[in-house]
């Protein structure tokens, strides 16, 4: 089967979708049971571990470029949270009169700003599939630009990832403006429905974590299957030496440009399943600590490996969510500490423990 | 490559050695590369002055002189990576060269081997060799590429032309400096080059290495042209073929290795070091 | 018998009010005091014009408070007084010696009617006795004041005044104070003339009387003239509008330069990125704040205590940082980017837990308030000139430890060529330990900086780290001409664009803008050679 060919030689993605499947079977049932048996899942825990997973696909979306292209971009939560704007958009719409002020097509905060018609970009996110094609072309847009003028000037290295910095700090800014129409400073939130199904029903929310799941597994293998090919091959020589790759005769720039696209269009895709689980979206999720937190978890997990970044993503913020339960005061200290630990001990996370003990054995 | 001329060669062990067929070029007068009155300064120094060289299709030519003479910077010149200030450069009679972009020379047959070998160290031999391929490098074609069986033989016969074919799944990390430089001139083989630059490739090889290169680099004349830089005498000796002495910037001496060596001027060149 | 006790008694009910009367130590202040407390108005007014002339030292306050209604008097000791309200109680303070007499009920505090009359003659014979005040600042102030409100009686005033004035600042306004009663003179010359005179001056109130002339004048050519002289005083006020915008400008661009020049030295030279930068600078401003709290009443010589303090904190703290984590983690750009970041977020919730997660006051030294009025529309705050000069001064100092001094040398060999540099002798691990130190206590001493303009708080950091990585990698990395160039450059864009985009909008164009220049010459404005962060 196609699947199992793109999955050869990788035992760690092997490994991962098995227990990606099984806890997409295994969740739901032990949520169906009653609330006083000890294995009953809450429906707060499964709305918990779909975050985790659209969190695990941005990881994956960020190994890609990183540990495979060689671009350490500080700025991916800015794809991730415009795809989760796009879904939120839509969101919005679907609202109509049951928002506070029950004004049919404008959303709440609109109303509150006096506005009296919906801003031009806001045409057509009642339609689903508008939506879902925004989710993927907002993002894919921006980096496409984005990329074809870094890339076109060769800006490599630490200078590359301080603008990717710089793009999600202007983008942070701009969205924080109430003029903006996107919410402002609240973001945009007391969301409904999504395609008629409630947001707080228990099966909405099950159906969006499996949801998250597919998603999550389908985007692992498209990315294996791109590193696995030629292209990802020349990926990483790019990576190694760019000018020997360009020698040859690639053009480096077209292909960073179309693996740095795709890696956005994940990252939205991740943040558009995201935002429909945890109720809200606002522009404090531009901020420069959320994407360089997204590559922490690539680099704890293990770069290169994409299941290595899963396992960041998802360890990492179990850890956090943890955390700050406990210990709220420690959090950013631990986290300060994890990046410290990892950059200095566990320069190939700890997929790279692992492998080194195999190696050793 | 069609399969009519596929056909056509069956004799041939080493398909992949005829060079392919480029459009544009006109070999008819004999002259492979034509470099006439190149000059280039830079900061005011002047790194080539007033250089004519020319090399005969498939012939075999070691360019040899103290360092600083410019080998580099005319090797430079030649693959684009630099633009002269005056002079010509062509590519047969009717290519020229300082028209075309780095990536457009490498494309029409022009290959160069740099001093340093510079693999893909985290790929192994064999990838390196596929990534070398000629042949359409689009980003959709490259995703969707799958290897043909004419072209994963392609790579074997150039696996065991450079001596590396018990290697092919090692990491080019892992290989020695010699291995890399075999390797590198394979990644070269792959591209089908029609004239081959070669920047010292007996640097840090031992005799056995040094010997085996020399086999290597003359069964590639005739089919190409191959231009080979070096400091190491012996080498260059035992290629047996014209030297071109450069000095300065220019032509100092051209000849047979008997003949340069014998030349007063370049004695007092190199002695005079 | 009787009969004489109930005279005494009346005697004693009337008495107060007819002898009431104030002591105030200065006989001539209490017969003038006496006057103003008889109820016929026109011995009001005598008694006004006789405190104006006392020649009293406290006249002016005196005469002002009974304008504005404080002054009162206590009967019981029959002594002047202002009435003060201290928590929930009313005190009476001595208006002579500012004796506090304690608390008193309301009525007690008995009051100097005055009627509107009065109060003109007060108002101008106050005017006048600050026009003739021995400090010129003081008489400039009060024709400025009166520009506000023309009045063709004023121009007898000025005209009389014009005749003893010395001071040249202050002839000028008087004369524009002529010229502006002048424009509401009857015959339309004298109005022609009137505008001629003042022409381009900057004072508001001139410019308010020329846009009536402008609009209502019967006189056609009157109009025309005012509309002239208008455009010609709106070109200078624009003109002063841009030499505004630069002063902010370079203000702005001067703390970027501050905040970036540590980075450029701690990047330029050793290719580290230093995410925890930011972090350095608030701990300078931090240590401004500790070191006011240990000397709350010396204000002044806190700030210049915290000076040395920023420095020897922040560098020590770099350097323990260069010696941890970012000496083992060399020629690895990326990691150090990380492992930096993580140290940042330390840092920030160190002080959060140590000190407060609020913002916590600095105050300012009292040279650093006031401004520098220049002309009627542009004054330039003094803190800004201060922090533009001090980035000059150690703009300079740096330039000279990198160019002159031993340090200096070794380590622009270090950053040129390491290895030629230890080949030579060069102790390269320690000078870059020293290095990162230095480009830290820099930090620290922009926090100095910055806690004397803005809020200080655990985030501080933060807002500045993204704008210093632009300076630096617009102005050139290691270059410290580009980062005082680039910084300044940025400045002074950014205050030129906020006017018509707004603060936060002219903050994205500059970032866009840099993004876009990093295409065309991505190695910065002044790009260096030899060692650079290539990742």
């Amino acid at each position: 089967m196609f699947m199992t060919r793109i999955l050869e030689g990788d035992r760690g993605g092997q490994v991962f979708l098995v227990i990606l499947l099984a806890v997409m079977i295994a969740v739901p049932i032990l949520n169906g049971l009653p609330v006083d048996n000890p294995l009953h899942v809450s429906t707060y825990t499964v709305t918990l571990l779909g975050k985790y997973l659209t969190y695990a696909l941005l990881a994956v979306a960020v190994d890609l470029v990183w540990g495979y292209l060689g671009i350490l971009s500080l700025g991916h939560a800015a794809f991730f949270a415009l795809g989760g704007y796009a879904m939120g958009m839509h969101l919005m719409r679907q609202i109509g009169e049951r928002g506070v002020y029950g004004h049919p097509e404008l959303p709440d905060f609109m109303v509150f700003l006096n506005w009296q018609e919906l801003p031009w970009f806001w045409n057509g996110f009642d339609q689903f599939w508008f939506a879902i094609l925004m989710v993927m072309v907002a993002p894919g847009l921006l980096a496409f630009v984005f990329g074809w003028l870094a890339f076109r000037s060769r800006v490599t290295g630490v200078y590359l990832s301080i603008i990717t910095q710089a793009l999600t700090y202007a983008l942070m800014l701009a969205f924080f403006r109430n003029e903006m129409g996107f919410g402002g400073n609240n973001g945009l939130t007391d969301f409904k429905d999504i395609l008629g199904f409630s947001l707080q029903a228990d099966g909405t929310r099950i159906g969006l974590f499996i949801a998250s799941g597919v998603a999550l597994a389908i985007g692992y293998l498209a990315c294996r299957a791109l590193v696995k090919s030629r292209l990802g091959r020349v990926a990483v020589a790019i990576r190694d030496t760019e000018d020997r790759t360009r020698f040859i005769g690639y053009k480096v720039e077209h292909v960073k440009l179309a693996i740095f696209t795709f890696s956005a269009v994940l990252a939205g895709i991740a943040g558009a399943l995201y935002v429909p689980q945890v109720g809200i979206i606002n522009p404090g999720e531009f901020a420069p600590l959320n994407s360089i937190e997204v590559v922490i978890w690539v680099a704890m997990g293990g770069r290169a490996t994409l299941y290595g970044a899963v396992l960041g993503g998802i360890g990492v913020n179990y850890a956090k969510t943890w955390f700050t339960a406990a210990f709220p005061e420690i959090w950013l200290f631990a986290l300060g500490g994890l990046f410290v630990l990892v950059t200095l001990l566990l320069p190939r996370g700890i997929v790279g423990l692992w492998r080194r003990k195999r190696a050793e054995s | 490559m069609s399969a009519v001329q596929e056909m056509f060669r069956r004799d041939r062990v080493f398909d992949f050695m005829v060079p392919k067929v480029v459009e544009g070029l006109d070999l008819s007068h004999g002259t492979v590369l034509y470099m006439e009155d190149v000059s280039v300064a830079f900061d005011g120094f002047k790194a080539i002055n007033d250089l004519n060289f020319y090399v005969n299709a498939g012939e075999l030519r070691c360019l040899i002189g103290p360092n600083g003479a410019g080998k580099t910077t005319m090797m430079d010149i030649i693959t684009g990576k630099t633009r002269p200030d005056k002079g010509t450069c062509w590519f047969g009679s009717r290519m020229n060269l300082l028209q075309m972009s780095e990536p457009e020379i490498s494309q029409v047959g022009i290959g160069r081997k740099f001093q340093k070998p510079t693999v893909f160290e985290h790929h192994s031999v064999f990838e390196n060799l596929e990534l070398s391929m000629a042949g359409p490098k689009g980003v959709w074609r490259t995703l969707r590429a799958r290897l043909s069986a004419t072209e994963h033989e392609r790579i074997d016969e150039v696996l065991e032309l450079i001596g590396l074919q018990d290697e092919s799944t090692r990491l080019a990390g892992a290989l020695s400096h010699g291995q890399k430089q075999w390797l590198e001139i394979g990644m070269l083989l792959m591209q089908n080059p029609l004239l081959l630059l070669v920047d010292e490739p007996a640097a840090g090889m031992t005799h056995q290495e040094m010997d085996r290169t020399v086999e290597l680099l003359t069964s590639l004349a005739g089919e190409h042209s191959v231009v080979v830089v070096e400091h190491d005498m012996d080498f260059v000796r035992a290629l047996n073929s014209r030297v071109t002495v450069l000095h300065q910037g220019s032509v100092l001496a051209e000849g047979s290795m008997d003949q340069v060596q014998s030349d007063p001027k370049v004695v007092e060149v190199y002695l005079g070091q | 018998m009787l009969r004489a006790i109930v005279t005494a008694l009346l005697l004693c009910l009337v008495s107060p009010l007819m002898a009431a009367s104030i002591e105030t130590g200065d006989p001539v202040l209490d017969a003038a005091f006496g006057q103003l407390l008889d109820r016929d108005f026109k011995t009001k007014a005598e008694g006004v014009a006789a405190l104006a002339r006392s020649g009293n030292p406290k006249a002016i306050e005196l005469l002002r408070g009974l304008l504005e209604g404080e002054l009162r008097y206590l009967k019981k000791n029959k002594r002047l007084v202002w009435m003060r309200k201290q928590d929930d109680a009313i005190i009476a303070i001595d208006a002579l010696n500012s004796q506090d007499y304690g608390k008193f009920s309301k009525r007690k505090f008995k009051k100097l009617p005055i009627n509107n009359q009065m109060r003109g003659q007060i108002g101008s014979l106050l005017a006048e006795m600050e026009l003739t005040n021995p400090d010129p600042a003081v008489r400039l102030a009060s024709v400025t004041a009166m520009l506000e409100h023309t009045d063709p009686t004023q121009a007898e005033l000025f005209t009389r005044m014009l005749r003893t004035e010395q001071d040249s600042a202050v002839r000028e306004a008087m004369l524009a104070a002529v010229a502006l009663a002048q424009l509401s003179d009857p015959d339309p010359a004298r109005r022609r003339q009137a505008i001629a005179d003042v022409s381009g001056s900057l004072e508001p109130g001139v410019r308010n009387g020329l846009i009536r002339l402008a609009d209502s004048d019967p006189d056609e050519a009157v109009r025309k003239e005012a509309a002239k002289a208008l455009e010609k005083i709106e070109a200078r006020v624009e003109f002063f509008g841009h030499v505004e915008t630069f002063f902010f400008g370079l203000s702005l661009g001067s703390v970027l330069v501050l905040a970036a020049i540590g980075l450029a030295i701690t990047f330029g030279v050793m290719g580290v990125i230093n995410m925890a930068h930011g972090e350095l600078i608030m701990l300078g401003a931090y240590t401004t704040y500790l070191i006011q709290q240990l000397m709350p009443d010396m204000i002044g010589l806190s700030i210049f205590l915290a000076l040395p303090a920023a420095f020897l904190v922040s560098g020590a703290v770099g350097i323990a940082i260069e010696r941890g984590v970012i000496r083992f983690l060399y020629g690895r750009p990326l990691e150090t980017l990380l492992a930096t970041f993580g140290i940042s977020l330390m840092l920030q919730q160190l002080v959060r837990t140590v000190i407060s997660p609020q913002n916590v006051p600095v105050s300012n030294p009292d040279f650093l308030s006031g401004f520098w009025q220049i002309n009627g529309v542009l004054s330039l705050t003094y803190n800004r000139l201060y922090i533009f000069v001090f980035c000059l001064l150690v703009f300079a100092g740096l330039f000279f430890v990198l160019k002159r001094t031993r340090l200096g040398l070794q380590v622009r060999a270090v950053s040129q060529n390491r290895a030629m540099a230890r080949a030579m002798g060069v102790r390269s691990s320690r000078v870059d330990a020293l290095t990162f130190g230095l480009g830290s206590g820099i930090a620290g001493v922009a926090g100095v900086a910055l806690s004397q303009l803005t809020n200080v708080g655990p985030n501080l950091g933060q807002a500045y780290i993204v704008d210093s990585f632009m300076v630096v990698v617009f102005g050139g990395v290691g270059n410290l001409w580009g980062t005082l160039i680039g910084g300044l450059g940025l400045g002074i864009a950014n205050k030129v664009m906020e006017p018509w985009a707004g603060a936060v909008l002219a903050k994205i164009l500059v970032l866009v803008f840099i993004i876009l220049f990093i295409q065309k010459r991505p190695r910065g404005l002044f790009p260096q050679k030899g060692r650079a962060a290539e990742g």
